[in-house]
């Protein structure tokens, strides 16, 4: 979880609107993984672990066969691995009595586990590991772990460290492999394939005892520093030539990167293109498997594969659009170019794929007109990762070109690339973002059995700008969803989840579609990235899990719920609003409840939190548009959280919302305009406030001046409807500050009905000026 | 410089190294100075002196004693009566030869005089800007500070002459500048004294300096001609100072300098009157501001003139008067490398020609201690002192040499001292501790397999990628700032400090702002970016970006610092720069990493501070230096074997005790110099003796202090004790000098007291039933490595025996050995 400073997490807890729903959260799982078919029994640690009621994998594969709750902090569950599991990291929560928890993942892979034993911190002590075994471990601080091997002579070792790819703790690993002089004869502490995670394989010409020395790459280490370590003489390649193929695809790979040289394999591809694109594969070699999956793009996209030479536009391998250029900069300085065909005006995302299919290139991609002079047209190094993606339009008919190269000039034949050409179709993507203070806040849905809950989904858009729908499918019993509509400038849109009261609690995954308002054409879907591990600088990211998915769960009843009154007058451009919102207390619930107001229309603000104290039961949420808010008609929600007393977080309970309810924007009934005043200390002036738009009403609106300054006063007035201007006679005390005071306003209520529209004019300005100076007796005048 | 020590060391040796010095030796050569006379306007003019040598190479100012005569005697007039030396007036144009004779030796020099009839025209640049340099007014105190001082400001030392005419001309006109009546100009009245003038008078109305002031006024105040005008006077190439050595007999000797500018045209200029002189050392040899050497005390001093933007300097040495002296030469050492007998030869001359006498060599303890210490960080085991000693090979200690250099301490010391220089820390965003930990496995690993310095200093400053996958590229993120950046590649490879050069001209050196904004440009293109890792930066060529010139205001172009601009279109301006820097023929690097290896053994630079070399700061024996730079290069840049020749050499081995020739020398290496082990070395040591294990943030237990690769690490003991930060590229950032709160932390601090207890050394050897002396001596051993005089042991034993509590007595003796200075020195 993001750890943010005290100050900071107050700072943004004051300024975001809604807390978060119960959170049981994990801290720490012992073991972190398990090879595939092993039963296995794990140890969940974390918070607000009490009652646990699910341990819930969201694929499916991992069987739970008991969940039991130690205490507030620590929960076992037995977990039964398939043999056919695939390897990886499996995505699970926990849901408990009245929440769902923060996501993790449970690594599936590596070979019979063996527990760490201390001390193991010096050659010496190193404890003994034959190959073939995984074992699980913690690098406390400034802790090294020791392991020996013997090895024949001629023999070869292969060692991988799954750490940070646990998605626990920001553990950078860094792996050695010493002889029994106390020589590295191999080390490893980033991997072109594992990122920050380590990998190594060696041949030895001595038989003999060698320790593997795992520590954290700077001397670093906590308790929550857990890995797997893999030892064993497996293969090591980290990528796959080619690195791309179509989904179901029989791919003759040619494995490169392994210390013993390239070697082939058949892989099969999975028939469906994955959700990130890639699908990993194990490479095998003599009935040896790799715990380390290499991977492979998996796309639809037909393949040019590049003809040397290639290395200047003139001899530009020809590819299609769409479709994919498969390469690689086999010498430094080397450069790569293709002629794309495309017609005219046709606009095409051109992505490089190199570092996520574990090449070493950074890749930088051009792409230039193909004609005599060649001007490029853009480019692009690094907006995924070191990977590239730029978007083009064909600017003439029949071809352009794109330019292939490393950022460093770099070149052999590791230096693999894919450049994946797609058209740029419109869509409307959407997502949860992420919370400020803890950044898996709000990215499931907890709804309350009998109550409601809302998500608050971003959109974004590419090349769409048409008003669109959010479906939520496959939701559980009893639960029913209400999306507000998603029109072409809206940012973002509420959907509230309602659990009827007796619906059964449950865990389910909600796909998320997103169709276009008019004619119910799907345009997009949930992408939603999940943050997992944090680290320096300024708490970056380093690890991500990426669903299309929504995690909703239906928990027992909360002690609150509350509803809005749907406003009877509009929300005027620079006016007010307030909502109304009532609040119901079950179960002699007699906390404080913090509201909040998750979605804000563009140019609708609000204030954080409004709070509702414990003896209290209704409260106003105040609206205000600025002057630029566009006119229409939003569905809104507030939502609720309970702070049952003696209790310091508002997080103790879910959050519940109430059901959407439709504010109108509007344009003022009345303006007013004033111009700027003055007036002498001790004297009296007027502001004139002339009416610049009548309005149409029937009654008299009531006019007062705000913002004046001090020791100055004026009364409050009436405006009748037909008035032309609204004349405030201002009084200035003797001792009023003198100077310019810009924002004096006139506030204007407008009746309609039995409510008031609340208007604000533009400011003016009113000066107040000291006295001249009495001249002195006899001067002259 | 060099050739001038050489000179010195020449004489020394046709003196055969030795001789007893009388003041009525009859002298042995004369040379008159400058070796060719040169007139070339009608008020042009040369000063001419005469020096005497005697055979033992004591010199004496002999020009008015010498009789001087023209070849030609209507070429030009000999002026004897201009006070200081002679002065050579043109009469007419010819060539021909002034001839100097002084108790029976005669020599000749030849004369040119050209445009005898024509005056050279008046330079707002050579005439008159000199003229503010010489009397000060462009000074840092005065009108050269950056905001000028009372109103009106010059650029420091002159850097900026076009800026000085504008100031001059065009601020306040009439006022600074009268061209109606010149010396009613008030830089005329100021200079002069006449008017009130903060900064008094600096010249007299009639001399020379105004003089030349009231004829360029009157001339209307011209800047040079040309639309450029900096290109329409000839540049100055060269300052001669002359004569190049004096070795003065005595008190109160005198010698007359003389300085003379060559400019590019081929011209030269006597600007005796118009350099500023300075000695670093007034107590042996004092300079007036005419140049005028007189001599003092026993010493050295060398004497600069500034000229422009040239400082030069000459070496004088001091004398007792009547000294008898004999220079015994010595045989090398058994096992000394080729490398050591140079050393040897080269120190020895040196001494010689200071007539002192050099301590013998030490005995194997103090050597054996010594060379551990220096080589490995760590005190010599009581094991490994009794194999010593018992050794009789004659070269035993070269091999004790070759064992310690093939430690991977010997490696963890090196590391340790580059690592200082390279500035390896962690520091923010820029460099994680993970980077500081790989840039330091990367030095590790270069110097462990002895790689050739040049080409590790080569791949350290043209390093790209990332700061994790290409360690060295931390270089560049340690200081991102252009100007710093090359300030600290000058000073740390190059061993000269350019930083002045930065705002003006290097008053003490060389270096001016073209050299300064020349180097920098060679850091101009830089380009950095984030990582695929959040806390790892790719560093690159970014082909693009410049340095511009603050005066001109234009980019300047990439030029080797005192050599030429290199083509760097399309290439990484860094690789231009390394090879050219790394080069065997480069005048700096070799002799820097030389010296620099060279003060961690002797405890004092060739050049003192080592990374402070400039013209004002000589190296105290230049070919030594010379020599020991130009083996290290040739040798390929091994640097094992420079190692090996410094400590094989004698001149590494003498013993601390001085006599009475060398008591006063610190700078000479007559005889080895006490030296306060390195804070990192005497906490391991400490930890050695006591048996106990250090305990650094971010490493694990039992880690040595030389080992911590962060600079950002913090412990109070190495603190204490002045470890560098490794925050400022200075050498200086390593403090040596014992200290106040040094002694108190020893003393009552944990690092004596507690490791004793921690360790229990004496509680163990106790038990295992070791006599009350045996420990006594095992300590002595363990610490000092020698055993107690018999005093020593009797006084201590004495007091361990009356102890109630033995145990505690023994851990005091412990203790107090820990806090002796025979402990905490190396020596």
């Amino acid at each position: 979880m993001r750890a943010l400073p005290d100050i900071l997490v107050a700072l943004v807890a004051a300024l975001t609107a809604i807390a978060a729903a119960a959170a049981p959260t994990i801290g720490r799982i012992e073991p972190p993984g398990a090879p595939a078919g092993a039963e296995v029994e794990i140890r969940l640690v974390g918070g607000d672990l009490g009652d646990p009621q699910e341990l819930f994998f969201e694929e499916g594969t991992i069987a739970v066969t008991s969940v039991t709750g130690v205490d507030e902090k620590t929960v076992k569950a037995t977990l039964r691995v398939p043999a056919d599991c695939p390897p990886g990291g499996h995505r699970f929560r926990i849901r408990t009595r009245d929440g769902l928890s923060d996501l993790r993942t449970f690594r599936v892979g590596g070979f019979e586990q063996v527990q760490e034993a201390e001390p193991n911190d010096a050659a010496t002590t190193a404890q003994i590991v034959p190959l073939g075994r995984t074992i699980v471990g913690v690098v406390k601080a400034e802790d090294v772990d020791c392991f020996r091997v013997h090895l024949p002579a001629g023999g070869r070792i292969a060692v991988a460290v799954d750490a940070l790819r646990l998605d626990q703790e920001m553990f950078d690993p860094h792996l050695e492999l010493v002889d029994s002089r106390g020589f590295v004869v191999a080390a490893c502490d980033d991997h072109p394939l594992l990122g920050q995670d380590a990998m190594l394989a060696a041949t030895v010409a001595e038989e003999g005892d060698y320790v593997i020395r795992l520590r954290e790459s700077a001397y670093g280490g906590n308790d929550g520093c857990v890995y797997l370590v893999h030892v064993g003489d497996f293969p090591t390649p980290h990528l796959a030539w080619p690195p791309a193929g179509p989904p179901g695809a029989e791919l003759d790979v040619e494995w490169l990167g392994d210390p013993g040289g390239p070697f082939r394999q058949k892989a099969r591809l999975p028939d469906t293109v994955p959700l990130d694109g890639i699908a990993e594969i194990h490479p095998q070699r003599e009935g040896r498997t790799s715990p380390v999956g290499v991977p492979v793009r998996v796309t639809t996209a037909p393949a040019a594969a590049e003809a040397e030479p290639n290395d200047e536009p003139a001899k530009a391998t020809q590819a299609t659009a769409p479709g994919g250029c498969l390469g690689r900069l086999d010498k430094p300085e080397d450069v790569d170019w293709y002629r794309i065909v495309a017609a005219k005006g046709t606009s095409w995302h051109v992505r490089g794929w190199g570092r996520r299919l574990g090449s070493p290139i950074d890749l930088v991609v051009n792409i230039h007109r193909d004609n005599e002079k060649r001007e490029r047209i853009t480019g692009n190094d690094d907006t995924d990762g070191p990977d590239s993606a730029a978007k083009v339009t064909a600017p003439e008919d029949g071809s352009f070109l794109v330019r292939v190269a490393d950022h460093l000039r770099r070149g052999n034949s590791d230096f693999v690339y894919w450049i994946e050409i797609e058209p740029a179709a419109p869509a409307v993507m959407v997502s949860v973002p992420p919370g400020r203070s803890n950044s898996q806040e709000r990215l499931v849905a907890v709804v309350p059995r009998g109550n409601r809950s809302a998500v608050v989904f971003n959109a974004m858009r590419a090349d769409c700008d048409r008003a669109a729908t959010i479906a939520c499918q496959d939701l559980p019993s009893g639960l029913t969803a209400t999306a507000a509509p998603l029109p072409s400038n809206a940012p973002a849109a509420p959907v509230v989840f309602e659990a009827a009261a007796d619906a059964p609690t449950a865990t389910a995954l909600s796909s998320i579609a997103v169709k276009a308002a008019d004619d119910g054409y799907l345009i997009g879907n949930l992408r939603q990235t999940t943050e997992l591990v944090f680290g320096p600088p300024n708490n970056a990211t380093y690890r991500t899990s990426v669903s299309d998915r929504l995690p909703i769960a239906i928990v027992e009843p909360a002690p609150i719920r509350i509803s809005v009154d749907s406003p009877a007058v509009p929300l005027v451009r620079r006016g007010s609003l307030g909502l109304r919102v009532r609040l119901e207390r079950f179960d002699g619930f007699d906390g404080k409840v913090r509201l909040g107001f998750p979605f804000k229309p563009p140019g609708v603000s609000a204030p954080a939190s409004v709070e509702i104290a414990g003896e209290e039961s209704e409260a106003v949420y105040p609206l205000n548009a600025n002057a630029d808010a566009p006119l229409g008609t939003w569905q809104v929600v507030v939502t609720a959280a309970a702070r049952p007393k003696g209790k310091d977080r508002d997080d103790a309970t879910p959050l519940v919302s109430t059901l959407l309810v439709p504010i109108e924007v509007a344009e003022p009934v009345v303006q007013l305009a004033a111009d700027k005043a003055s007036v002498e200390q001790g004297c009296e002036t007027t502001i004139v406030w002339k009416v610049t738009k009548p309005g149409d009403f029937v009654g008299a609106a009531k006019a007062r001046l705000l913002g004046l300054p001090a020791k100055t006063e004026a009364p409050e007035l009436e405006l009748q409807p037909g008035a032309t201007e609204l004349a405030f006679p201002v009084k200035a005390a003797a001792d009023a500050p003198p100077g310019s005071h810009p924002n004096v306003f006139c506030e204007l209520r407008v009746p309609r009905g039995d409510a008031w529209i609340v208007h604000a004019m533009p400011p003016t300005q009113l000066r107040i000026d000291t006295p001249l100076p009495t001249p002195a007796e006899g001067s002259s005048p | 410089m060099i050739r001038q020590v050489a000179w010195l060391m020449a004489i020394v040796v046709a003196s055969g190294l030795s001789g007893t010095v009388t003041a009525d030796t009859p002298y042995f050569a004369i040379t008159i100075y400058p070796p060719r006379a040169q007139l070339d306007s009608s008020n042009d003019r040369q000063r001419v002196v005469v020096q005497a040598r005697h055979a033992d190479g004591r010199t004496v100012d002999v020009t008015a004693a010498a009789e001087l005569a023209l070849s030609n005697p209507k070429l030009a007039a000999i002026d004897k009566t201009a006070g200081q030396g002679i002065l050579l007036r043109p009469l007419a144009d010819g060539e021909g030869t002034i001839r100097a004779a002084v108790g029976g030796l005669v020599q000749e020099i030849p004369l040119k005089v050209v445009s005898a009839s024509s005056p050279a025209p008046l330079s707002f640049r050579r005439d008159v800007m000199p003229v503010f340099a010489r009397a000060g007014c462009n000074m840092g105190s005065c009108h050269g500070a950056a905001r000028g001082k009372d109103g009106f400001r010059l650029s420091l030392f002159g850097f900026d002459p076009a800026g000085d005419h504008h100031r001059l001309t065009r601020e306040m006109p009439g006022r600074r500048i009268d061209l109606a009546s010149p010396r009613e100009s008030l830089l005329f009245l100021k200079a002069t004294g006449q008017v009130q003038h903060t900064g008094g008078k600096r010249c007299e109305p009639d001399s020379e300096l105004a003089a030349t002031l009231v004829r360029w006024i009157e001339a209307g105040a011209p800047d040079d001609p040309g639309p450029d005008p900096s290109n329409s006077v000839p540049k100055l190439i060269a300052l001669d100072l002359y004569p190049p050595a004096a070795l003065f007999e005595g008190e109160g000797a005198a010698q007359q300098l003389v300085a003379v500018a060559r400019f590019a045209d081929g011209t030269d200029r006597d600007v005796t009157d118009l350099a500023w002189f300075a000695s670093n050392n007034d107590r042996s040899a004092k300079v007036s501001a005419d140049g005028m050497v007189t001599s003092g005390n026993r010493g050295e001093a060398f004497v600069m003139a500034r000229y422009d933007t040239l400082t030069v300097g000459v070496p004088l040495v001091t004398i007792p008067k009547g000294l008898s002296f004999t220079f015994q030469s010595e045989p090398a050492l058994p096992g000394a490398t080729e490398g050591a007998k140079v050393i040897d030869d080269l120190v020895a001359a040196k001494l010689a020609s200071l007539r002192m006498t050099p301590a013998p060599v030490c005995d194997d303890e103090a050597f054996l201690r010594r060379v551990s210490i220096d080589l490995v960080g760590l005190l010599p085991t009581p094991a490994d002192r009794a194999r010593f000693l018992t050794d009789s090979a004659p070269d035993k200690r070269a091999r004790l040499v070759d064992e310690l250099i093939a430690r991977k301490e010997f490696v963890e010391i090196w590391v340790m001292k580059w690592a200082e220089i390279l500035q390896i820390r962690s520091q923010g965003n820029d460099v994680s501790p993970k980077g500081a930990i790989l840039y330091h496995q990367w030095l590790d690993r270069r110097i462990a397999a002895n790689e050739p310095v040049d080409r590790m200093v080569r791949d350290l400053l043209t390093a790209s990628g990332g700061t994790f996958a290409s360690p060295p590229t931390n270089y560049f993120q340690l200081e991102r700032n252009t100007l710093k950046l090359a300030e600290n590649v000058a000073q740390a490879f190059l061993g000269t400090r350019i930083q002045c050069a930065q705002c003006h001209n290097h008053p003490f050196d060389r270096w001016t702002m073209d050299d300064y904004y020349g180097f920098a440009a060679f850091f101009a293109q830089i380009g950095r970016k984030r990582g695929a890792d959040p806390r790892e930066t790719i560093v690159f060529d970014s082909g693009s970006g410049e340095v511009n010139h603050p005066v001109t205001g234009k980019p300047a172009a990439p030029k080797f610092l005192g050599g030429e601009a290199p083509k760097v279109a399309d290439r990484d301006r860094r690789e231009a720069l390394a090879a050219w820097l790394t080069s065997p023929d480069n005048p700096f690097f070799a002799r820097h990493v030389a010296n620099i290896t060279w003060a961690h053994f002797l405890g004092r630079g060739i050049v003192h501070e080592p990374d402070d070399a400039r013209v004002s700061n000589p190296p105290v024996n230049g070919p030594l230096l010379d020599e020991l730079g130009r083996r290290f290069a040739a040798s390929g840049w091994d640097f094992r074997g420079l190692v090996r020749d410094i400590v094989t050499s004698r001149t590494y081995q003498r013993s601390c005790e001085p006599n009475e020739s060398n008591r006063l020398d610190e700078t000479n290496f007559s005889h080895a110099l006490v030296r306060r082990q390195r804070a990192e070395v005497l906490l391991d040591v400490i930890a050695q003796v006591t048996d106990t294990k250090n305990k650094f943030p971010g490493l694990p237990l039992g880690a040595r202090a030389v080992q911590v690769a962060d600079g950002r690490t913090t412990n109070y003991f190495l603190t204490t004790f002045g470890r560098a930060t490794r925050e400022d590229v200075c050498s200086c950032a390593v403090k040596m000098d014992p200290s106040l709160s040094q002694a108190l932390h020893l003393l009552n601090g944990d690092a004596a007291n507690d490791r004793i207890r921690q360790g229990g050394l004496i509680d163990r050897w106790l038990k295992e039933g070791r006599t009350p002396t045996e420990i006594i001596d095992e300590l002595f051993v363990r610490c000092d490595c020698r055993m107690p005089t018999e005093r020593e042991r009797i006084e201590t034993l004495v007091t361990v025996l009356d102890s109630p509590d033995r145990r505690q007595a023994l851990e005091d003796v412990f203790w107090a050995l820990l806090n002796s200075p025979e402990f905490i020195f190396n020596h």
